[in-house]
């Protein structure tokens, strides 16, 4: 198995890694979190300056920090699609300028595909087939791992990403940002049961609902209407400690409620998560207990694993270095690209 | 002055316009520049060009670096300067980070020395530049050309005004100046960009990676400066 350096620039982590035989030999992540707090959200290129003033900063840190020299290191990745195109840029151009420096072999990594790997860095018996959970800010999807770069994706969200509710809940309850660990420290305090939240259901022109598909827009709007109404009927503070935890178990309900579902219906054993999302305490609740119930097994990754990182992508560089997969340092960047397109990235594999 | 050694190279590249340019010169006897034109597609064929370019020099036999560090297109000039940074970096040799408007400015003496030997007429001449930028504001510069050593001096150094603002700091200027406007592709400046490299070279003032970042001149958020 080879030794992987990865560079991870998607959205707002500047992240540098090394990983061999699936062990994290360093992993360097620069969070831009507080540059962008001031704007709610993500500014693509207020992230994309960072990335480039952060980056090399990074890289010798990850070197340093695995104790390798550029002569042990096999091969060269970076996070190429989905995400933000001036980010992601930044990390590729540093990656492919390594590659051509060292003459190192160079491997474009699909964003999604690198959180189904962190899975791998932390249970090393994990094996394909299973079903990946990946909720995140910008994600929401349930993927059917089949093997290394074959996916088929089961269910995804029509609209906001999982992390996008929580972060736009918690904007219009002026809680800050990021929205996701505010809101579930809050949900601790409060009462789930307290306001009732639509689950948000995918129609099908054929009637009926779609079983894996999400939909989170409309749960937001249910909230916002929620806090005007309150707003209106009283004088008295809002129960926030209440909206968030009928929030938060609402989404955490369906999330575990389509998973568990496509498990089944596939006969699927085995679920992992991935995404900042999965550090949420009700949804590992609700699907830890859904799964005991259902006999299927479920895993967590730590959550320095769940969140962008660059160990992920230098895991999943590491299979594909494995199997003979090298990309061309003709490789562009992309802001989408379906998970089951993640071979387009290699050569010979178009 | 810093004497360069014969075997050593200066590489400079220029990602500001939708071009590429880059130029690779021991400043005696071996001089090679080229210019790509491809848009949207930069990224995706810089590395490819730098290798073209380089052989048959190595990475090793660099003695120095330089890049267009803007101002420019935001996401053209970070290409450039991250691989810059990058190879700096790694190989342990100096970067220069050069104005676009700089390199446009040294362009047009030279351009203009060709074709009428009239760099006398523009020494101690001010040479006011101003290129396109967004919310209909101006990049500009005011540099003074020095005939002796062909190098310019910095008057006003690269900011952005509103055409009020520059049109005002033109008009309050003590000594003729020679407008000149920056063109839309400015890849072709590449060889002027190594050479400002070069003259800063040879004073000593050597700047490492961590110096060089773009020019944006606009705040991404506000549009303010």
């Amino acid at each position: 198995m080879a030794t992987i350096l990865a560079i991870e620039t998607s959205c707002d982590e500047t992240a540098v890694a090394v990983v061999k035989k699936r062990k994290v030999l360093s992993s360097i992540v620069a969070s831009q979190i507080e540059l962008h707090s001031t704007y709610g959200g993500v500014v693509p290129e207020l992230a994309s300056r960072q990335h480039l003033e952060t980056i090399n900063y990074c890289l010798s840190e990850a070197l340093t920090a695995a104790k390798l020299n550029w002569q042990e290191i096999d091969g060269i990745a970076a996070t190429c699609a989905p995400g933000l195109v001036g980010a992601l840029l930044v990390g590729v151009t540093t990656a492919k300028t390594l590659a051509m420096l060292y003459n190192k072999p160079f491997l474009g990594v699909h964003h999604l595909e690198g959180h189904i790997y962190a899975s791998y860095l932390a249970q090393e018996q994990l094996k394909p087939p299973f079903l990946c959970l990946l909720v995140s800010g910008g994600h929401t999807s349930i993927i059917y791992v089949k093997d290394c770069g074959h996916y088929e994706m089961l269910g995804s969200t029509r609209d906001d990403a999982a992390g996008e509710a929580f972060d736009k809940v918690a904007r219009l309850l002026k809680l800050g940002y990021p929205g996701g660990p505010i809101i579930d420290k809050l949900a601790q305090q409060g009462n789930p049961q307290a306001f009732k939240l639509p689950e948000g259901k995918i129609s099908l022109p054929e009637g009926g609902y779609h079983p894996y598909d999400f939909s989170f827009s409309g749960l937001k709007t249910a909230v916002l209407r929620l806090v005007q109404k309150l707003e209106q009927e009283q004088d008295s503070p809002l129960p926030v400690e209440d909206i968030a935890a009928s929030f938060q178990a609402t989404v955490a309900k369906v999330l575990t409620k389509r998973t568990i579902q496509c498990a089944l219906d596939y006969g699927i054993n085995t679920i992992t998560v991935g995404g900042g999302v999965a550090a949420n305490s009700g949804l590992r609740e609700n699907l830890l207990a859904a799964a005991q119930k259902n006999n299927l097994e479920v895993y967590f990754p730590p959550l320095k694993l769940c969140t962008d990182n660059a160990a992920m992508i230098a895991c999943a560089a590491e299979d594909h270095f494995d199997r003979g997969h090298r990309s061309s340092l003709n490789l562009g960047v992309e802001s989408r690209l379906a998970i089951t397109k993640v071979m387009e990235l290699y050569q010979d594999y178009e | 002055m810093q004497t360069f050694n014969l075997n050593k190279y200066g590489l400079a590249f220029h990602t500001t316009t939708p071009q590429l340019g880059i130029c690779l010169s021991n400043f005696v006897d071996n001089n090679r520049s080229q210019v790509w034109d491809l848009g949207r597609d930069l990224s995706v064929y810089l590395h490819k060009s730098l290798g073209e370019i380089l052989q048959p020099q190595t990475w090793q036999d660099l003695q120095f670096i330089a890049v267009a560090k803007g101002p420019g297109g935001f996401t053209g000039t970070r290409i450039g300067v991250v691989a810059a940074r990058t190879l700096s970096q790694q190989v342990n040799i100096p970067l220069f980070g050069i104005s676009s408007l700089a390199a446009v400015a040294l362009d047009y003496v030279k351009t203009n020395r060709e074709i009428s030997s009239e760099s006398n007429n523009l020494n101690n001449r001010l040479l006011a530049v101003q290129m396109k930028a967004r919310q209909e504001q101006l990049y500009v510069a005011i540099y003074q050309f020095v005939s002796k050593d062909n190098s310019l001096q910095t008057y006003i150094a690269d900011t952005i005004m509103t055409l009020e603002e520059w049109q005002k700091t033109l008009a309050n200027l003590d000594r003729s100046y020679q407008l000149i406007e920056a063109p839309n592709n400015l890849a072709n400046t590449v060889p002027c960009v190594l050479e400002l490299a070069y003259q800063q070279w040879q004073t000593g003032k050597l700047t490492t990676w961590q110096e060089v970042v773009p020019f944006y001149g606009q705040n991404p958020v506000n549009s303010s400066r």
